[in-house]
């Protein structure tokens, strides 16, 4: 890996951290919920660099992020950690599979999708005795498309605005 | 990179948003298997879902009619003045109920529920 791309690596993770921080501290009806915007840069990374690195900007995100928050290793890190992963992870395998049918867009939803859902399965089996709630789940999944949509689009832009050439995907 | 959307987008994001608004309106309830039927005086009846049978209980203003049938419960007959609780129809998921609160008496449906409500 040469000497610009981890320059471009870092600032992208310094600015999910950012972003991080400052969503958590906008007013939330819900402890703990953030809009999910920091996601963007991890879109964008794997957009151009790819999942391996998506997956570690990811981790910087997330611990970073909960350190300066002071909550890591809370439960709201555990929730942030293992909805992300599994997203990122789901994100990459659709990116590798499914990128022509789908776009940056349709894969951002279900990201943000996927995140939201692992979120509250684990929130239900952590924190709760109670069965999962179906009406709760639905919430999550409308408001994940609605992020997944917004995150996608100004992801695709980004990566298509900076031309940061695509690893994964030539042509 | 283009940040034009495919159709293959829109058909996901139409199943997300048809998947979430499902949930969200049905709150993924599952099917009930008893029906409990209380009144003010503290008289407490439990039937079964399966068994189709009409229901009679006293309450402050009179007789109660509720009908079990095909897994449902509706009120048939009710002495309360504007009868929403015969207008409410038949319900049939667990965690379902009808209150009358002129006559003081509650249905509700119970149930074993389990994890159907993330494979829907």
């Amino acid at each position: 890996m040469d000497g610009r791309s981890i320059a471009k690596l870092g600032v992208l993770s310094s600015g999910a951290v950012a972003v991080y921080v400052f969503e958590a501290m906008l007013p939330s009806p819900i402890p703990w919920a953030k809009i999910g915007l920091s996601n963007t840069f991890v879109l964008v990374v794997l957009f151009a660099f790819g999942l391996r690195h998506a997956l570690v900007v990811n981790l910087v995100r997330v611990v970073a992020g909960n350190l300066l928050l002071g909550v890591l290793f809370s439960p709201a890190f555990v929730l942030s950690l293992g909805g992300s992963v599994t997203a990122v992870l789901v994100m990459g395998l659709l990116w590798h599979l499914f990128a022509p049918p789908l776009s940056a867009i349709g894969i951002s939803c279900l990201g943000a999708v996927t995140n939201n859902i692992v979120q509250v399965i684990l929130f239900t089996l952590l924190l709760t005795r109670s069965v999962i709630a179906g009406r709760m789940l639905g919430g999550f999944i409308l408001l994940g498309v609605g992020v997944g949509v917004l995150t996608g689009f100004i992801a695709a832009r980004v990566v298509e605005k900076l031309q940061l050439e695509s690893h994964l995907h030539v042509g | 990179m283009t940040t034009r959307h495919t159709l293959a987008d829109l058909v996901v994001i139409a199943t997300l948003i048809g998947i979430g608004l499902y949930l969200v309106v049905d709150g993924g309830k599952t099917a009930g298997s008893t029906v409990t039927i209380s009144n003010s005086d503290g008289t407490i009846l439990t039937f079964s879902l399966n068994e189709d049978r009409f229901v009679e209980i006293e309450g402050r203003l009179g007789r109660s009619v509720i009908e079990i049938a095909d897994g449902r419960v509706r009120f048939v007959e009710s002495p309360c003045p504007h009868h929403l609780c015969m207008r409410r129809g038949w319900i049939h998921r667990c965690g379902d109920w009808i209150a009358c609160a002129p006559n003081g008496i509650l249905v509700s449906i119970s149930g074993k529920t389990d994890f159907d409500a993330i494979t829907p």
